[in-house]
């Protein structure tokens, strides 16, 4: 054993058991803030993983996709930052890696959310979480939730949040599916945004399926690494090249329902 | 939480998969066969145990897959290594064993059932014997267990994905225990697994290993931990449970040493302990 990993287990405090609800200060709340949505400029998250039966393991696609957000201070309301994101994510066909298509033949519509505003305060040592989202065919809210938790290993913060999802759709049937997130963040001189940010994701639904991917944040959607994606949300869907812009675009969208991916935009 | 559900999860931490006939569904044909024999060994090495044991130590929550709900927390550790004649640069065996236990939320008890009110059955394995081969660009799993009641194989799978960044590694993976445990139910659910190496540039083993683990049950539970990596039990950072293996299971302290061990433990059933509330 060296000496060093004894010295550092000596350091590490245990954290108590309270601190597993929530487990906040300012510092790593706003250390989080920072991580997820940037410090105003955009920033992206690009994710790639698979779809699988979770019943039978059988991969039945690969995913791939981008998180892209800003963020601003609540003037209104102390320790809350507002976050103005949208999301896209592609199906490919396991097989080929080319676009999955449908029965018809056509190429699998992507899950895409035009929108969500996402509201954090800290409330002691937990954030008060809220959501409002636009999933293209319905604009949602979420009702607030105290479900994060921050734990500190030595310099490395481990964020922890879970979704869980119970609502009927438009077309009246019900939805109920879980999301797991979990976010590593790394400080220290010299790294770059993908050694200092990690994000993982797992999900359920609809139906036997659960999803899981891994995500690596970049500072434009240049640098993001897979040229597939760029290229379908370049020709396909460019409302996804960046986040909204403020809460005049955020206005605009809610009256936009249904959103219609690929039209001019 | 029922005691069905209860034992569901308890066979989903971790290696559940050891429950199950079927650890992994192989790759479809043209899923991508990426890993090289670099990253390869990069994974080998970052799960640990060749040089010295290693110690995942894990914690995290139950939650509800409906509303959300905290049931309990969950956490343990598991023990690690991959010894060196059983190591090529295409294939490893590890052994290894692991216990979690099931806390209450606010305070360090093990949940009791509240049909018999007694504490519930960790997830707890004497001991898991992992073959890791390379072949064709993927990954091949098998997996050996034994839940101290007996001794299960697992099937091969091949569903490993592993990424290098820059000096990072990221590993994912995903099992899917079959119902094998002929209590009626079924157990079917994927348990999706992630590691990350950091790089040599991070010296202290638990800044540069981390993983996470997630598993749904159809009885309607999430669990989900994180994992971080120790070179010792007594650099585990939690006093409750070193206390508590040291005096009720002192054999979870340490990863089995060889082979022989581990036929000694194949024919030992069941593995008795006082982890596990009579």
């Amino acid at each position: 054993m060296r000496p060093s990993y004894l010295g550092l287990a000596a350091a590490i405090v245990l954290l108590p058991a309270a601190a597993l609800a929530g487990g906040f200060t300012k510092n790593n709340f706003n250390a989080w803030i920072k991580m997820r949505a940037g410090e105003g400029k955009p920033v992206y998250w690009y994710a790639s993983g698979h779809v699988m039966n979770n019943v039978t393991g059988e991969v039945v696609a690969l995913m791939e996709g981008v998180d892209t957000s800003t963020v601003f201070k609540d003037p209104a309301k102390p320790d809350t930052w507002v976050q103005l994101s949208r999301k896209i994510f592609i199906s490919l066909d396991p097989a080929t890696g080319e676009l999955q298509t449908d029965a018809a033949g056509q190429p699998r519509r992507p899950i895409a959310y035009p929108y969500q505003v996402k509201t954090y305060t800290l409330e002691g040592e937990e954030i008060v979480y809220s959501v409002e989202s636009h999933d293209t065919g319905v604009v949602f809210q979420e009702p607030p939730k105290k479900n994060y938790t921050a734990r500190q290993i030595g310099s490395v913060t481990h964020y922890n949040y879970a979704m869980f999802i119970d609502r009927v759709r438009q077309d009246g049937t019900r939805s109920q599916r879980f999301e797991v997130n979990d976010f590593f963040y790394r400080p220290g001189a010299g790294l770059n945004e993908q050694d200092r940010y990690q994000y993982t994701w797992v999900g359920t639904g609809p139906g036997p399926i659960v999803s899981s991917a891994v995500s690596w944040r970049y500072s434009s959607f240049d640098a993001m690494p897979s040229q597939r994606l760029k290229d379908y949300i370049r020709a396909n869907a460019p409302l996804w090249l960046a986040p909204p812009k403020d809460m005049a675009e955020i206005a605009a969208l809610r009256a936009q329902v249904p959103y219609q991916i690929g039209r001019a935009e | 939480m029922t005691r069905r559900d209860g034992l569901i999860l308890a066979g989903a931490a971790g290696a559940g998969a050891a429950l199950a006939a079927m650890p992994a569904a192989a790759a479809p044909a043209g899923l991508r066969r990426s890993v090289t024999p670099a990253l390869f060994d990069a994974w080998i090495r970052l799960r640990g145990g060749e040089d010295g044991p290693a110690y995942w130590y894990s914690e995290g929550l139950v939650r509800s897959m409906v509303d959300g709900r905290v049931e309990s927390r969950m956490l343990g550790v598991e023990t690690w290594i991959t010894p060196n004649d059983l190591r090529t640069a295409t294939r490893a065996v590890s052994l290894s064993r692991k216990v979690y236990f099931f806390l209450e939320y606010d305070r360090d008890e093990i949940v009791r059932d509240p049909a018999t009110g007694k504490p519930r059955r960790p997830s707890i394995f004497a001991y898991q014997v992992r073959t890791f081969a390379l072949k064709d660009g993927a990954i091949d799993y098998t997996v050996e267990s034994h839940d101290t009641r007996g001794t299960r194989l697992g099937g091969a799978g091949s569903v490993y994905t592993v990424n290098a960044m820059g000096d990072q590694v990221h590993v994912n993976y995903a099992v899917f225990p079959a119902p094998a445990r002929g209590e009626g139910g079924s157990v079917a659910r994927g348990e999706i697994y992630d590691y990350f190496d950091h790089g040599p540039r991070i010296a202290e083993m638990p800044q540069r290993y981390q993983g996470v683990w997630s598993s749904g049950s159809t009885a309607g539970q999430i669990a989900n931990m994180a994992h971080w990596r120790y070179p010792s039990f007594a650099a585990v950072p939690n006093d409750w449970l070193k206390a508590h293996i040291r005096k009720n299971g002192p054999m979870w302290m340490a990863p089995p040493k060889d082979m022989a061990e581990i036929e000694r433990l194949r024919a030992t059933s069941p593995v008795t302990t006082d982890l596990i509330p009579a």
